[in-house]
């Protein structure tokens, strides 16, 4: 029990370590993109330019930089940016953090229900026009650009249906917290919710698809309509539980990577303060600090996502439980 | 709950009548299984013997509507206690599975659900066709893992599938198959997927059902030896036809289709000396559509003449329940009697009629 | 399984066959006519905006106007709000000169909308072509030889796969975007199409190079390798000959698909202008230009995005059309 624990544990370090210093290297590597011409600012002065580089440490060793970088991360966070001078990164990921979850946690909420209903249904119907039309609906919602989709929903809600009781209810774009007004941030959220789910309601509902008509081959799907259950019950309680399996590993990771920032476009489309948009603007600041600490905060938490899946595989499949 | 039983012991358990299968392929319908007719008696074995692809399994998924491919078209009669099993709305007949009619299958790795324990499994199909409750099911469920050799029933009812050896997993197949009591027990090819001395042990618990259940048996095997051992008759199936039907013991010492006398030709003796090499059948049985007009036998038939070729030979009595689908008898050509004798299930089995019907 | 190809005239077959079961899918042939259409509209870009509209698609035109109906309009036009502050471009017109109206520097959208495509197209397509390559190359290394290459590369695909798909292609793009590339003694100008390929096919391969080194490890194991390896063919010769004819299937199914993602990718990245670089356009370019006339103009954001949902669309279709064609799972039909 302790042994795979402690070697997912290495992995897990090995890979946070391997993207900082993929990080790290790609940033010192790009021209252009040396942070002490940045911090001075044009048309510098060469002394002030020694000066800045001096008082952060550019001229000494890339191991050395990197080192007091990853020190200052983990273990004093107090990394401060480079852009906004004194802002502390870690602090600023934790105001972020909670939008991006409130985004990204109703979108997943929405997406399974949706994807499971849509996806048993079309297995129940197979090869019929229900089939066939919810299977067309998912391909289309995988086929949006999410920022387009966000723009038109804008368009929809904010401007063109806005004064009609349809959209009327619709708070202009931003973030309410939820601990300050908590109706208000549901109906901030709540378009960004649908706009966010409908690509991941589109490939789920057909991957559950594409699963529970595989698994209707099955010999135990076979034993269980020899038993003389209902239909419903076949595919809800021996399909659809078997499936989960998949459907949880799939979720796992793709909820990881849109918490650890790849709900960027949908946050910046209705300016949502989350960890996506910080990422951007540190990509577009060439702001190394606050780079390195979003990328890790992605990073940590896909890994630990994958733990997390791992751990609900365990619950889900005993075949996997003993394997261990 | 098995009082109001409809039929008089008089009357077989399962009358079939002219059964055919038809599926689409290639723009027209194929059949894969023709006219096939047999009953099965109360607390009787039959055997349904045949290699693959002669259609056995596809009869017994037939009866108990389990076959759900597109555009496949079942026709004849299948009457199971007077009720007519083909066309019946499938809301009935799932009624009837599980419950009247169960069946067992080849791969006890593959036919349960992975992720549920043994003993929930057994359990829903109790709950799914009595009104027993939970605690009631559970505990119904270990009282047959037990009777069916589990050893440690109740700690085996919390395993999961994958936990339970092959043999294990057999016993608790049957254990669900038998929970609610049915009448007819479908097993299809229950001991293939196991070792020979599982096996063994598997045929000594399906020989005991009618005694200690009163369930009879339609066993579906492409295994003469384990025929032998087992059914009252036997139904020889080639190529979706019947070749031969009888009581399993004319069957053995009067085969009269040369296909079961080739069968049985290649099951060693169990006494005398070994012969160098066991004879064969040659080349592969046809597919449903490359199916010769005559005799669908005839290609592989050392014993093939013109008549064969022409038209399908008709089943023609040998004894009284005793028919081979071969002119050869007609013709006044019969096959030798075999010479050495395989011992057959009536050896060491109760006859037909048990009188009682324990539970 | 794929059958092995045991002699030259053999891998023909599953590939005609599948071509035969493509062609009687009729969602697929509609998504295919749809693709040859839109690349021929691509490709008549320059014919529609020189010979057809009158326009030139790239020059900012805020002062000019044009004839309609015998009128002269201006392009910029006078704003509706009650101090008719600043001014609108033009709107859909229903001519052949501004079919869609202007975009805020009063250039032709509809004109701008084909050239679009082109970029938008020929990325995508370049771009999933590449990462193709790219992660057959890395799935066959890790699933073939296994060992210290299948954990190297597998961890390097860890990596990757840790960071969100669009960010790690974000930070890409934004490091070369304004610099350019500089390899060697190779410069890549920043508003080079190369840059957005390489970045688009890059951030997709551990996506792509999984299921090819599963499928790799699987025909490894597979008895007619076995059999080759037995008879001392060298390594190199089961790859080219019993691995990569199989795996190609694969690829061949991956293909659409993930010129589906690329395109997506690619409008991303180009909607948040470090994509394709002004004033070339693409698609995303297109959306972006329209995100400050949303309210006023939609029709210069909506069009690029319909085409760019039709073009994944019938890329999607596609992709399923050709596995159902190529899948020999699906073609063995139960038997009993």
């Amino acid at each position: 029990m302790l042994l795979p624990l402690l070697r997912r544990l290495g992995q897990t370090v090995f890979v946070l370590f391997g993207i900082s210093v993929l990080v790290f290297a790609v940033f010192f590597a790009t021209p252009g993109a040396d942070p002490t011409a940045r911090i001075a600012g044009r048309n510098a002065s060469p002394q002030t330019l020694e000066k800045v580089r001096q008082e952060y440490g550019f001229n000494r060793p890339i191991p050395v930089q990197y080192a007091t970088m990853m020190k200052k991360l983990f273990i004093t966070q107090d990394l401060a940016s480079y852009v906004d001078r004194g802002e502390r990164v870690v602090p600023e990921i934790m105001r972020a953090a909670p939008v991006t979850l409130s985004l990204v946690g109703g979108a997943a909420l929405i997406w399974v229900v949706a994807a499971i209903t849509m996806g048993t249904l079309a297995a129940a119907f197979k090869d019929t026009w229900v089939d066939r039309t919810l299977m067309l609906l998912g391909l289309i919602g995988i086929s949006i650009p999410v920022f387009w989709l966000g723009q038109v929903t804008n368009l929809v809600t904010q401007s063109r249906y806005h004064n009609t009781w349809l959209f009327s209810w619709v708070p202009g774009l931003g973030y309410i917290p939820l601990s300050q007004d908590p109706w208000g941030w549901f109906k901030t959220l709540v378009t960004p919710w649908c706009v966010l789910a409908v690509m991941f309601i589109g490939i789920y509902s057909r991957v559950l698809r594409a699963d529970l008509v595989a698994l209707a081959n099955e010999d135990f799907m076979r034993t269980a309509r020899a038993k003389g259950l209902s239909p419903t019950r076949i595919l809800l309680r021996h399909g659809l539980r078997t499936s989960l399996v998949t459907f949880v590993s799939l979720f796992g990771l793709d909820f990881a990577q849109l918490v650890g920032g790849g709900a960027l476009l949908t946050e910046v489309v209705f300016g949502l303060p989350g960890v996506g948009h910080l990422t951007y603007q540190a990509l577009t600041n060439l702001d190394l600090p606050l780079i390195m600490a979003t990328v890790m905060y992605s990073a940590v938490f896909v890994v630990v996502a994958n733990a997390l899946v791992d751990m609900l595989y365990l619950f889900l499949d005993p075949r996997v439980r003993d394997a261990r | 709950m098995r009082a109001d039983m409809p039929h008089t012991s008089t009357q077989p358990l399962l009358v079939v009548q002219n059964l055919s299968v038809h599926v689409p392929a290639q723009g027209q319908l194929i059949s894969l299984v023709e006219n096939v007719s047999f009953t099965v008696g109360a607390q009787e074995i039959v055997g349904l013997v045949g290699e693959s692809g002669s259609g056995k399994s596809v009869t017994a998924m037939a009866l108990m509507g389990l076959l759900d491919s597109p555009g496949v078209r079942i026709t004849g009669s299948a009457r199971f206690k007077g009720q007519e099993l083909v066309g019946m709305p499938p809301r009935l007949l799932r009624r009837l599975r599980g419950r009247d009619i169960a069946m067992i299958f080849q791969d006890p790795m593959t036919a349960f659900t992975p992720v549920y324990t043994i003993g929930w499994q057994i359990e829903e199909q109790i709950r799914a066709h009595t009104s027993l409750s939970r605690k009631q099911a559970q505990q119904r469920a270990i009282t047959l893992l037990a009777e069916m050799g589990v050893p440690d029933p109740a700690q085996m009812a919390q395993r999961y599938p994958h936990q339970l050896s092959g043999g294990l997993r057999q016993r608790a197949m049957i254990a669900m198959a038998l929970s609610c009591n049915p009448s007819l027990l479908i097993a299809d090819e229950p001991t293939t997927a196991l070792d020979v001395t599982v096996q063994a042990q598997i045929l000594e618990l399906v020989r005991g059902l009618r005694s200690s259940h009163g369930s009879s048996v339609l066993f579906i095997t492409h295994d003469m030896g384990v025929v032998a051992q087992t059914c009252d008759s036997t139904l020889v199936l080639y190529s979706g036809r019947i070749a031969e039907t009888g009581p399993t013991a004319d069957l053995f010492a009067h085969p009269s289709h040369p296909y079961t006398a080739a069968l049985l030709a290649s099951i060693p003796p169990i006494t005398g000396p070994r012969p160098a090499h066991l004879p064969t059948i040659a080349s592969a049985p046809p597919t449903p559509h490359t199916r010769p007009v005559g005799c669908a036998f005839a290609p592989r038939c050392t014993y093939a003449h013109t008549p064969c070729t022409t038209s399908q030979p008709a089943l023609v009595p040998i004894s009284a329940q005793h028919a081979a689908a071969c002119v050869l008898p007609t013709e006044g050509t019969p096959l030798p009697p075999r010479l050495g004798t395989v011992q057959t299930a009536q050896a060491h089995s109760a006859p037909h009629q048990t009188g009682t019907t324990p539970l | 399984m794929a059958k092995p190809p045991t002699d030259h005239a053999r891998p023909i077959g599953p590939w005609r066959r599948a071509i035969r079961v493509l062609r009687h899918n009729r969602a697929a042939m509609l998504a295919l006519g749809v693709l040859g259409c839109m690349v021929l509209c691509s490709v008549l870009a320059p014919f529609y905006a020189h010979t057809i509209a009158g326009v030139d698609p790239f020059t900012s035109n805020v002062a000019g106007s044009i004839t309609l109906n015998g009128q002269e309009v201006d392009i910029m036009q006078p704003n509706d709000n009650p101090l008719h502050l600043g001014l609108t471009p033009i709107g859909p017109t229903g001519h052949t000169t501004y079919l869609l109206g202007a975009d805020s520097q009063g250039r032709d959208v509809a004109a701008r909308l084909l050239y679009g495509g082109r970029n938008s197209l020929f990325i995508s397509a370049c771009a999933a072509s590449l990462c193709l390559i790219l992660a057959g190359v890395v799935g066959i290394a890790a699933g073939f030889f296994g060992g210290v290459v299948d954990s190297v590369l597998s961890r390097m695909m860890d990596i990757m796969w840790a960071v969100p798909v669009y960010l790690f292609a974000i930070s890409l793009s934004i490091v070369t975007v304004s610099q350019g590339l500089h390899i060697g003694p190779f410069v890549i100008e920043a508003n080079n199409l190369l840059i957005p390929i390489f970045i688009i096919a890059l951030v997709y391969v551990p996506y792509a190079a999984r299921p090819i080194r599963g499928r790799v490890m699987a025909l490894r194991q597979a008895e007619f390798v076995t059999a080759s390896r037995c008879l001392g063919v060298p390594q190199w010769r089961i790859v080219l000959h019993d691995i990569l004819p199989n795996v190609m299937t694969t690829l061949v199914v991956m293909g659409p698909l993930l010129m589906a993602l690329a395109l997506l990718a690619e409008s991303a990245l180009s909607f948040l202008s470090i994509g394709v670089q002004a004033p070339a356009a693409s698609w995303g370019t297109i959306i972006q230009d329209g995100e400050g006339l949303i309210y006023t103009r939609p029709m210069v954001a909506i069009a690029p995005g319909l085409a760019i949902v039709i073009v994944v669309l019938a890329l999607n279709i596609l992709g399923d059309g050709l596995r159902d064609a190529l899948d020999v799972r699906d073609s063995a039909h139960r038997n009993q």
